[in-house]
């Protein structure tokens, strides 16, 4: 692999301002993310973790009042979500939306030649997908029976969160957002979603894994850890920085500007 | 003797002018006379009908309907693109009349009996007389006196005491352009003795006709443990005018099963009245309207609770784009006496612009005290957070609206148990879902 190539950012957050409706959430916040490289950003509630992950997605309702988002150095408000998940960025959503009435597979298939056309690649027709799906979801140990089934309709908890980081097996993202995965998990959902995870790393892929408790890093691994406060990354350091907040609490970190209420992002 | 005329209507020169070439007998000749009169007292329905409020029928005052040509052109290909594979009958009407080479009956069972109402007419068949006879008794709605005054054709379906058929009958009727201005009034009789069990699947296909009238009635009963299950497929030419009304009584442990499809038609009415009549009876009674541009599509449900134990399931769903108006208006009678009624009624709109409209209007009237009836009714758009989780995934905004559309319509097609008929529905449903969504 070039190292010159390899050396440069995958995402560039810088100085980044938003707020939702007219309330500023995110007030100046910097992040770099090199590729392979695994981010844990951890913060406690209201603290912006959310609007960020969908900010990245491409989400509206939003409002960028200052800073920049460079992604493979392209700038990344000038995309739609459609168009930033085929360029690869994937977020696992914190609640995963259940769409009654269309069938898994055929909304994969249908993702997956969207980011193919996007390529230039020709589609993959019903059969090779379903060979290809079916190869990735053995790798991640998961109930066939989903693959008959609508997005996500009557899955439980552990089963959503598990479609989600199969989706994320299929579509192959560059960059892949985890927002609060670990939520509402017991702990074998989430040494399974984090097998699942683990799987995936790999040198050309990056992960930002936003999380309010420590628990996911035990299976996920961070390179770096960041603790996101008041709308800015008040400490950044490596894993051993996630067993400190866990022993000593977000107060630790002295932010007095945590505010309470997530508002839209929880939403 | 014709009746004194009350409302002069479009109908009654036309009447007059055809009356010697309708087919029948002498009794058929009075029924159609005093049916004429029936029509013209009660006219042409208005908005001011409160059971007619959501359709304008104004434009049917003012054309002067002719009959269609006794010699219709067939168009083969277009009759045969709806031809359903593995069924056990096709029955076939071009332009209104019965077309034997484009039937199939070879292979019916014996205890069947499926003809074209225009020969047990020549045939002169008590049973049609009676049929007619009585239906003419009551007859309050305009259109049923309106088609027994010009019914010419149309089937009969009867099955003896419990012959039950495997395979699904088909109906197909298919329309031309030499059907422009025309009015035809098919008359359909469905009839199954004790036990016996039928599919049956009724196609109105005229994509390339004008402005004309399809004024369809049909007569259906289910004796004790009879078992119908009838889906219908309407996509008519944008600019005639589709009404299609059907009265059922359901018998003791029988079984009807209703499933309507609107998608064609500038104007169309889908009525059904279904009396349980008999303890422990069942009905399920489906339909998806689907509309754009200035489509008016009106369905009109009557589920009449007469005995006890009675069952009856609802679930109407529309997608009205453009400047389309649906409306769903559905009465639940639980009369005295029909306890342990148990009725579900739902019905759910999707708009898919500001300029489309959709009414619903649930009626429950209960006179009985040990009942379930429940009944509920939406109207909205495409879910956001729906469409904003399929493009998080890479699917265009367009395409996420034409996969959400589809996927509200498809349940009411996934849930056909007939592979044939299934794929023919999907096909038909995806087609119109792209004009109308552009999927």
């Amino acid at each position: 692999m070039e190292k010159a190539a390899m050396e440069k950012a995958l995402l560039e957050i810088r100085n980044l301002r938003a707020t939702v409706d007219g309330k500023e959430i995110l007030k100046g916040l910097n992040l770099t993310v090199m590729p392979g490289e695994v981010h844990a950003i951890m913060g406690p509630n209201g603290s912006g973790k959310s609007t960020l992950a969908h900010i990245l997605s491409g989400r509206e309702g939003y409002e960028i009042t200052g800073g920049e988002i460079l992604y493979c150095g392209k700038n990344l408000q000038d995309l739609k979500a459609e168009e930033r998940a085929r360029e690869g960025i994937f977020l696992a959503f914190q609640y995963p939306v259940e769409i009654p009435g269309v069938n898994n597979m055929y909304f994969l298939r249908t993702a997956v030649n969207a980011i193919r056309a996007h390529r230039g690649e020709p589609e993959l027709d019903a059969m090779d997908f379903l060979s290809f799906a079916k190869a990735k979801m053995e790798k991640l140990g998961m109930n066939k029976n989903l693959t008959s089934r609508s997005v996500n309709e009557g899955f439980s908890g552990g089963e959503k969160k598990r479609n989600e980081v199969f989706q994320m097996s299929v579509l192959e993202p560059k960059l892949a957002i985890l927002d609060e995965t670990d939520s509402g998990l017991d702990i074998d959902a989430l040494k399974t979603v984090a097998e699942g995870v683990n799987a995936l790393r790999a040198p050309d892929r990056s992960f930002l894994v936003i999380t309010h408790y420590q628990r996911l890093l035990d299976y996920i691994v961070p390179d770096k850890v960041h603790v996101l406060a008041g709308g800015q990354i008040v400490k950044s350091g490596d894993k051993s920085l996630a067993l400190e907040l866990e022993e000593r609490g977000y107060v630790w970190v002295g932010n007095e500007k945590v505010e309470t209420g997530e508002g839209r992002a929880q939403g | 003797m014709i009746a004194s005329v009350q409302n002069k209507t479009p109908f009654s020169d036309a009447f007059r002018a055809g009356r010697e070439q309708l087919p029948g007998e002498a009794w058929m000749r009075a029924l159609r006379d005093s049916a004429i009169g029936n029509f013209e007292e009660q006219g042409i329905p208005t908005r001011k009908d409160e059971e007619w409020r959501y359709l304008d029928l104004k434009s049917m005052g003012k054309t002067q309907y002719r009959s269609p040509s006794a010699k219709p052109q067939v168009d083969e290909a277009l009759a045969k693109a709806y031809f359903l594979d593995g069924t056990l009958a096709r029955f076939c009407f071009v332009d209104g009349r019965y077309d034997a080479n484009l039937s199939q009956v070879d292979d019916l069972p014996a205890g069947v009996e499926l003809l074209s109402v225009a020969e047990a007419m020549s045939k002169n068949e008590s049973e049609l007389k009676n049929a007619l006879e009585d239906s003419a008794v009551d007859s309050s709605h305009p259109f049923v006196a309106l088609n027994t005054a010009f019914l010419r054709d149309g089937y009969v379906l009867c099955l003896k005491k419990g012959v039950q058929l495997e395979k699904p009958v088909q109906i197909l009727f298919v329309g031309s352009q030499a059907l422009e201005n025309c009015a035809e009034h098919p008359r359909h009789f469905l009839f199954l003795a004790e036990e016996a069990k039928a599919e049956v699947i009724e196609c109105y296909v005229s994509p390339n006709a004008g402005n004309f009238l399809n004024n369809v009635v049909s007569e259906i009963a289910l004796e004790k443990g009879a078992r119908l299950s009838l889906c219908r497929v309407q996509s008519e030419g944008s600019a005639c005018s589709h009404l299609n009304y059907s009265k059922v009584n359901v018998g003791q442990s029988a079984h009807f099963e209703s499933k309507v499809f609107s998608f064609g038609a500038k104007t169309s009415r889908n009525e059904i009245e279904i009396q349980l009549s008999g303890t422990h009876a069942f009905c399920s009674l489906e339909g998806l309207y689907i509309g754009g541009g200035d489509q008016c599509l009106d369905n009109r449900t009557v589920i009449d609770h007469q005995v006890s134990d009675g069952t009856s399931r609802e679930f109407y769903k529309g997608i009205l784009g453009g400047k389309a108006r649906g409306a769903f208006s559905g009465k639940i009678l639980v009369e005295e006496g029909a306890q342990r009624t148990d009725s579900e009624q739902n019905n759910r709109n999707l708009l898919l612009s500001d300029d489309a409209e959709a009414d619903s209007k649930p009626q429950l009237e209960i006179y009985a005290d040990d009942v379930k009836c429940s009944h509920g009714a939406t109207v909205g758009q495409l879910d956001e957070d729906q469409i904003f989780y399929l493009r998080a995934r890479g699917i265009g905004e367009a395409q996420a609206r034409s996969l959400l559309t589809a996927a509200f319509a498809m349940d009411l097609v996934d849930s056909v148990g007939n592979e044939n008929i299934r794929a023919f529905l999907e096909n038909q449903v995806s087609e119109k879902l792209s004009q109308e969504v552009g999927q």
